[in-house]
């Protein structure tokens, strides 16, 4: 079953409001990306040092790394 | 003609209007589901015996956890349970708005960018307001290193500023590419993690008993042979005698109870003493109310016992539906096989727009 629409009146783009101008800012770079690589090292390192930081917090919870000062009972 | 069953959600795949109004509705139900489940365990919950009647006994399920969070009056309470209802209500409307059709493009990498920086300032102020006590609740120690209000100070503080990052950079055309970030599907499958990821921490640590001092006795796993050892086979009814050939607790034992009801009580008579003997090897003994609720001795879990249980099926299930949505994402040109232009022979609504009667639907 097939349907076919039918517009009301002729317009010449889609409406416009003051919040959607303001909005429009947020959503005018749809696919703008920077080249290549990009600052993929620099959320590779920032990964690796998080991931280095929940180790050591996990470690102190569990015990596995004693630190003078802080004991866990 | 139509979809199968099984692919009827994918109507709002490509109309990213009708996606959030779907997920909106979603959410509606969510708060709805909270605020009518903790007005009905309000409604029956008797706090009048806190010992010997606690809220786990009656089955309660979210008033455990509002008491967790700081709600521990009444007035408190159903002050919760009607938040959800009309932020419930609120979110169903919204819904409605957003049930409106077209092929908008969104700059996904920009929406995770703001959603990042405004939910790292919620948690930076969910936690602050903790130790400021604006917000505050007895008994909650906001200093503890591991504690909960140092921690969404931390990680709001890390999610503005990373929400700060993102906004301000573009994403390499490499990791892009790599991860479809122009296709909403990537966004639903990197969603599931955080879901399955979250359940599987929660199914354990409630399991453990580490989530709020519970005691890991009550939890363990295993069938009833792991306590007892298996049966094999039935050693006989026991007869105990003295040196004379008379069964004991004929004449000579008592049974008498210190503290609680029966407290001074004593029973000679065999009988008694035998079944408050046999009691007793089973545990503590108690009276127990059979009549209000229709008891029917059936062991039931508890609600711990379903929490963990369920969550743990539950996150096996998102783990699952991760792996689904990630290769359907990663392998979109294998997966597609649905035509882009099916939408127009399914479009719901008597209008294409909203409430524009002149732009009926005709049928061809």
């Amino acid at each position: 079953m097939a349907t076919q629409t039918v517009e009301g009146s002729s317009r010449s783009g889609p409406r416009r409001t003051v919040v959607g101008d303001f909005l429009k800012q947020l959503n005018s770079e749809h696919g703008k990306v920077a080249p290549g690589w990009g600052t993929t090292h620099l959320i590779g390192v920032a990964i690796a040092l998080f991931a280095i930081f929940l180790s050591i917090i996990l470690e102190i919870y569990n015990s596995s790394v004693l630190l003078d000062g802080i004991s866990m009972n | 003609m139509g979809l199968p069953w099984y692919r009827v959600h994918t109507v709002v795949l490509n109309d990213l209007g009708r996606l959030l109004s779907v997920h909106i509705m979603h959410t509606a139900l969510v708060a709805g589901w909270a605020g009518s489940m903790a007005l009905y365990e309000l409604a029956v919950f008797d706090p009048s015996d806190p010992v010997l009647n606690p809220m786990w006994r009656q089955g309660m399920f979210v008033i455990p956890f509002m008491t967790c969070l700081g709600i521990t009056n009444s007035w408190g309470s159903w002050s919760v349970a009607g938040a959800h209802i009309v932020f419930s209500g609120l979110c169903f409307l919204a819904a409605i708005w957003h049930w409106r059709t077209g092929k908008p493009s969104l700059d996904l990498p920009k929406i995770f960018g703001i959603h990042l920086f405004l939910l790292g300032v919620a948690c930076f102020g969910f936690g602050a307001f903790h130790v400021t006590g604006l917000y505050d609740m007895e008994g909650f120690d906001p200093f503890v290193p591991g504690g909960i209000a140092s921690h969404h100070i931390a990680a709001g503080t890390l999610g503005i500023l990373a929400g700060l990052f993102h906004l301000s950079v573009r994403p390499p055309q490499r990791l892009y590419k790599g991860l479809r970030m122009g296709n909403i599907e990537t966004v639903l499958s990197s969603s599931i993690v955080a879901v399955f990821f979250a359940a599987f921490v929660v199914a354990g640590t409630i399991y453990a008993g580490l989530a709020k001092n519970q005691s890991l006795s009550e939890a363990r796993a295993g069938s009833m042979d792991n306590k007892d050892g298996i049966a094999v086979g039935w050693l006989g009814h026991p007869i105990f005698r003295d040196k004379d050939g008379r069964e004991l607790f004929i004449l000579s034992v008592t049974v008498e109870f210190y503290g609680g009801e029966f407290n001074g009580v004593s029973y000679s008579d065999p009988a008694t003493v035998k079944k408050y003997a046999r009691h007793a090897q089973l545990g503590e003994n108690f009276e127990l109310d059979r009549a209000t609720l229709k008891s029917d001795g059936v062991f039931r879990s508890s609600p711990r016992g379903w929490f963990t249980f369920g969550h743990a099926s539950f996150a096996l299930l998102f783990f699952f539906g991760h792996i689904w949505h990630g290769a359907r994402t990663l392998f979109r040109d294998v997966f597609f096989d649905i035509d882009p232009d099916l939408d127009a022979q399914v479009e719901f609504g008597a209008f294409q727009k909203l409430r524009d009667p002149t732009t009926r639907r005709q049928v061809v």
